[in-house]
């Protein structure tokens, strides 16, 4: 005997419906696709059944019993394996912990500030230390001292990452920018007329870190460097 | 309710402010006794699983990761139960599903119990997912009556995507012809009595 149920299901148009209805539930039918299952529930009775069954279906689905006030029951039984606070005591705890919770929030919020304003503040690994005695004696012990530092420049330049050529020295990483009171003592033509801090990957051991920084009344600056 | 306020009352709670429990039991008993419902297809063991449910996560809300729903956790522990208690009294379940759904010894197809209970919307609903494998009523309860999108049915019964939309396809088409049987079934029914 033929089977005209299942004869009807593997139809072309019926599979057809079948995907359009999985496609409109899950809310993935284009305009395109709506327009085709609204013309085959129209032209076919069967596909009409079907899409009206499944629609009966899921509207029963979403309408939900009525259900118990579970409420008391519930709190009571929690109550007797674990008492519950005053109303006082838990909105002091919840209100600690809050506090706590900000409190954490605008220092972490407040490093991430300090770090990017002053990074030497909050980066103590990354400040650079004074390894020269490179201090503020007048233009040519700086110029002597600038010397100095130039010929670790020169050292360590080749066995670090690269970056931007500033005059004849790598400049990498201008993160930090320089704030200097006044112009700096550099060998003219060496480094550069601005001064620039040099800075090589920090991620890098044997990153050398070259800056200056101001001094008052005299011209001449210190220079710091220091190796990772 | 938003989640961030959820937060804050599962945080309370947690500190053991019995009116932020309040508070997270009736925004969220109504769903899950009818997710369990369903699930079940009784309402006794409904309202066992779900009062069991509130108190375990009640008394263990620091165990809470607020990364997931406060719902979807619930809903877990509710299965869990539910799963558990399956395990448990099958045989005691099972008869009384049977009874509770077929009448006292009569045949499913009888007057006495079509005329009298099955002209139910709820009960031909619960027919229909009768027909489905736990799995399956599972997802479409989920997707259907809760609302649950798919990704998250997915993660919450550890399966792919295309696997809860292969659920979903198969499972309606089940469902359907089930209420089709039903009805075929009424019709006989009502010409039996005419």
């Amino acid at each position: 005997m033929i089977d005209r149920t299942r004869a009807h299901d593997d139809a072309p148009e019926h599979v057809d419906v079948e995907r359009l209805l999985d496609a409109m539930f899950a809310g993935e039918l284009d305009d395109d696709g709506a327009e085709r299952l609204s013309n085959a529930v129209l032209r076919n009775a069967n596909a009409a059944k079907n899409v009206a069954r499944t629609r009966w279906l899921i509207e029963s689905l979403r309408k939900r019993p009525a259900a118990p006030d579970l409420t008391n029951r519930i709190l009571a039984d929690v109550g007797s394996r674990r008492p519950w606070a005053s109303a006082r005591v838990s909105r002091i705890v919840t209100i600690g912990r809050i506090a706590a919770s900000f409190a954490l929030l605008a220092a972490l919020t407040g490093a991430l500030v300090t770090r990017r304003m002053a990074p030497e503040l909050v980066m103590p690994g990354a400040t650079g230390g004074p390894l020269t005695n490179l201090v503020e004696h007048g233009g040519v012990e700086v110029a002597d001292g600038v010397r100095t530092v130039l010929g670790v420049v020169r050292t360590f330049r080749p066995i670090s990452v690269g970056g931007a050529e500033a005059g004849a020295y790598t400049v990498a990483d201008r993160r930090a920018e320089p704030r200097l009171a006044a112009p700096t003592v550099w060998i003219d033509g060496e480094i550069t007329h601005v001064p620039t801090p040099i800075r090589f990957d920090p991620n890098q051991p044997r990153t050398i870190w070259l800056r200056a920084a101001p001094a008052e009344g005299v011209e001449a600056r210190v220079a710091l460097f220091r190796a990772h | 309710m938003l989640r961030a306020q959820e937060r804050i009352l599962i945080e309370r709670a947690a500190a053991g402010d019995r009116d932020a429990a309040e508070r997270l039991i009736r925004a969220h008993q109504e769903s899950l006794y009818a997710y369990m419902v369903r699930l079940s297809g009784r309402p006794d063991v409904a309202e066992d699983i779900v009062q069991e449910a509130f108190v375990r996560v009640l008394t263990h809300l620091d165990r809470f990761d607020p990364q997931f729903r406060f719902s979807t956790w619930l809903f877990t522990i509710a299965k869990r139960l539910y799963v558990n208690a399956c395990q448990k009294h099958k045989p005691l379940y099972d008869s009384d599903v049977v009874m509770s759904r077929g009448g006292s010894g009569h045949a499913p197809d009888s007057p006495a119990i079509t005329g009298e209970t099955r002209d139910n919307a709820r009960e031909v609903l619960q027919e229909a997912l009768d027909t489905l494998s736990d799995e399956q009523r599972e997802v479409v309860v989920l997707f259907h009556q809760q609302s649950w999108p798919i990704a998250l049915i997915a993660q919450h019964m550890n399966m792919p995507e295309g696997t809860v939309k292969s659920h979903l396809h198969r499972s309606r088409k089940k469902m359907r012809t089930a209420l089709e049987a039903t009805v075929r079934r009424r019709e006989s029914v009502a010409e039996v009595w005419r």
